[in-house]
């Protein structure tokens, strides 16, 4: 029997026959290919720009699950927050040993540059994306993705597509809004504007067209009303940030940025950057322009120091974590070294800085000839990686060539702070296409369901 | 409004006039190859690519007059893949269409959904076909639709989009692109009528382009139903209330500059005024009396190309160092 919270989506599916429900998948599809809703991947060979598999069924979650899902993202932000805002200055969590010295300092993601730089609002992240399963009746973070987040923009896709194919069970649940997330956005970019500015000059940069989610960087900067800017509109003079109008230049104040810190200023970072704004880390240092989030977030969204995140919460809030994370072996740990090897074929093995599902290693799908070469591969750099283990990932019904199928799902909520953290009722839902895949993320071939979040 | 954003608009406007003219002048070659001389066939095709400043890839299409050949109906399959599927050649429509398309990809945020989706559905169609696909069954359709596609998009974009620069700089991209292209439409047709080769085939050119660009009616209407040449040419290049004319187009983009005011670089806008105002005393005083209609379209095909210069240099790669700041 389905859950309560799903029993008028059963009602509805039951009632609708093969041909209504394959005509309504048609339709959403055909939302998301006129208006080119896309992401983007990269073959070996070529750039393929592709349409985001959406599937027609909603994924329901009721209001009480998710009140207490909101507790604990908004909790799991501010820890991370204060966390980094730590490393950065005093690092007391450091000299009081809840985290060892070195897992911090040699993380790749650690930038040293942002020592000392005062964060605006004590908020470095200010839109976060963090992913969640179900697992056994409860909700655990997968990861959290502190850096620059995307798929909201899919989230509000996948909801305007979907709810005009169901409008009377639309009503009947009394979904909450996530189309307000453009609004709430801005607020919060408002807020980080220099010396309190009213009307401040934002903008969204964006690597470009080539970009995975251009797509979606377009569509915030419409939803905000900002200029979509690239490194080259941009320049920096007396420590100020331009961007190139019709009218001249013109001031700007907060940047969101969709570019990674390694491209961000070639005179901090990477030298061969052409994406970037010479100096804008300068003017950033001044206090003279935002940047959201702010460079070195990635330190704190390393699968290496994901595993610290409910010491962290109790460190500096004193509370105990409403959210559980996965159960996870640091492989720089000698015994939880020696435990992924014994146990290779039940774990799932990451590397520390990746993202997208690029280079997860899945015991149970490789050969024992596979196995034992990653071992080596573990036993050589064992910093690199982490385990987890395989996960019983909740399956939600997606209609799958004419019939309702299972397939696993996750989300992906986005938490917005700036003087305080907020988010929308809803998240961006993705699914593990093929059958019995756990691999959800949109990289990798993964699709994507609108997430309800309806009163009990 | 960015710059660079101003800089697609532009391009919109430019690659989506080009469709529409490369669309017209194909269907009307379609027509010529149903009922027309072998002369006149070869003489389409080559007022086709020579004013589009384009050339086939096709070795032997392009060394016509070395093999003592011409273009006839026996390549016309292959001439017209050139001009409409031919990426490789820019002036084909796909290649206009597509480029048109990206431009527009980047610019979503500044038009409207409603002109996203009109231009995605077409783009779509037309990147589904192929010469084989249209040759066969309605080639003068598909062009015609090609051209309706455009007039489409553009009555949504004239429908949808707010009155500000945006709306400004794709018009003054398309209106550009036409004066640049009627201009160097009338010069081949000039060029032709002067020399010995063509010299038959006056009516037929002449005729044709007048229906092909919307003024045979209106031609009809003043001068009756005898081609005159001088007074076609005439008609097309500085008819006031002829929209496919060129001096409709000088004015227009005339009064958008002055809508636009001052430019970043100051200098560059102060030329781009100058140059359009150079065209349009050239297309409205010096025209009807000048003898050398050939040297004032050539004069003109220039400060048209140089005005385009000074628009990209006022507003879009404007130096720093030359800007006005705020």
């Amino acid at each position: 029997m389905p859950h309560a919270h799903n029993q008028h989506l059963f009602q509805h599916l039951t009632a609708t026959s093969v041909e209504e429900l394959e005509s309504i998948q048609e339709r959403v599809t055909r939302t998301f290919s006129s208006q080119s809703i896309s992401f983007t991947l990269y073959g070996e060979d070529e750039i393929t720009e592709r349409i985001i598999p959406i599937d027609c069924i909603p994924r329901i979650i009721p209001s009480s699950e998710w009140n207490v899902l909101e507790a604990g993202l908004i909790q799991r932000i501010t820890a991370l927050n204060k966390f980094i805002v730590d490393i950065y200055g005093p690092a007391k969590i450091l000299a009081d040993g809840v985290i060892p010295i070195d897992h911090v300092r040699s993380c790749p993601q650690y930038r040293i540059e942002m020592q000392g730089v005062s964060i605006p609002l004590g908020a470095p992240v200010g839109i976060c994306g963090t992913d969640l399963v179900r697992v056994n009746g409860g909700f655990r973070v997968l990861e959290d993705n502190l850096r620059v987040p995307s798929g909201v923009s899919y989230m509000i896709a996948n909801r305007q597509a979907t709810k005009t194919n169901f409008r009377e069970l639309y009503r009947k649940y009394r979904v909450r809004d996530v189309e307000k997330y453009g609004a709430l956005l801005y607020e919060t970019l408002r807020e980080f504007a220099p010396s309190g500015l009213n009307d401040p000059c934002i903008v969204l940069l964006t690597p470009g067209v080539f970009n995975a989610a251009f797509y979606e960087h377009m569509f915030l900067a419409d939803e905000i009303g900002a200029e979509l800017v690239e490194g080259r509109d941009l320049l920096v003079n007396d420590g100020y940030v331009y961007m190139r109008t019709t009218s001249g230049l013109r001031k700007v104040d907060v940047i969101y940025r969709r570019i990674d810190d390694d491209f961000i200023d070639p005179l901090f970072y990477r030298q061969d950057s052409v994406l970037g704004v010479p100096g804008l880390m300068h003017a950033y240092r001044k206090g003279n322009v935002a940047l959201v989030n702010a460079p070195g977030t990635g330190i704190a969204d390393d699968k290496s120091i994901y595993a610290y995140v409910p010491d962290m919460i109790r460190y500096y809030l004193s509370e105990d974590p409403i959210l559980q994370n996965v159960e996870t072996y640091l492989c720089r740990r000698p015994q939880d070294l020696e435990y992924t090897l014994d146990n290779l074929a039940q774990l799932v093995v990451k590397p520390v800085g990746g993202s997208g599902g690029y280079g997860l290693f899945i015991g149970s799908e490789k050969t024992p000839a596979e196995r034992d070469a990653f071992a080596e591969i573990l036993r050589e750099q064992p910093d690199l990686y982490i385990a987890q283990p395989k996960l019983a990932i909740s399956r939600a019904p997606c209609w799958i060539e004419r019939n309702i199928e299972p397939r696993c799902v996750d989300l992906r909520p986005f938490i917005l702070t700036g003087h305080e953290s907020r988010l929308v009722g809803g998240a961006f839902c993705r699914i593990a296409l093929p059958r019995g895949s756990l691999v959800v993320n949109s990289s990798q071939g993964g699709g994507a369901k609108d997430l309800w979040v309806v009163k009990n | 409004m960015l710059a660079r954003s101003a800089q697609g608009l532009y391009w919109i406007g430019r690659y989506l006039k080009r469709v529409e003219h490369i669309s017209r002048l194909m269907e009307l070659q379609m027509n010529a190859l149903v009922d027309c001389t072998w002369d006149q066939i070869h003489f389409g095709w080559l007022r086709l690519f020579t004013h589009l400043k384009s050339a086939p890839h096709n070795e032997e299409l392009v060394n016509w007059e070395q093999h003592g050949d011409s273009w006839g109906l026996t390549d016309s399959f292959a001439l017209a893949d050139e001009l409409s599927f031919t990426l490789e050649n820019d002036s084909s429509i796909l290649s206009c269409f597509t480029m048109g398309r990206e431009n527009a990809r980047q610019m979503r945020h500044c038009i409207s959904s409603e002109m996203w989706i009109c231009l995605n559905k077409a783009y779509f169609e037309l990147r589904d076909l192929s010469i084989e696909d249209i040759w066969t069954t309605d080639p003068i359709q598909f062009y015609a639709n090609r051209v309706q596609d455009v007039n489409t998009l553009m009555g949504v974009c004239a429908a949808t989009l707010y009155r500000d620069e945006r709306w400004e700089f794709l018009q003054i991209g398309r209106l550009i692109e036409h004066a640049q292209l009627m201009l160097a439409l009338m010069l081949f047709q000039r060029k032709s009528a002067d020399s010995n080769e063509f010299q038959d085939l006056e009516h037929y050119d002449w005729w044709s382009l007048l229906h092909c660009f919307q003024a045979d009616e209106a031609y009809q209407h003043y001068f009756g139903a005898k081609i005159q040449p001088e007074h076609v040419m005439n008609m097309l290049v500085t008819d006031r209330l002829l929209p496919n004319s060129v001096d409709f187009s000088l004015n227009q983009i005339a009064e958008r500059l002055t809508e636009l005011g001052v430019a970043p670089a100051t200098r560059h806008g102060a030329m781009a005024n100058r140059f359009i105002g150079r065209l349009v005393a050239l297309v409205r005083f010096e025209w009807p009396d000048a003898e050398n209609k050939t040297r004032m379209l050539t004069l003109a095909e220039s400060l048209a190309l140089k005005l385009h210069d000074h628009i990209a240099a006022a507003w879009f790669n404007y130096e720093v160092d030359d800007s006005v700041r705020f």
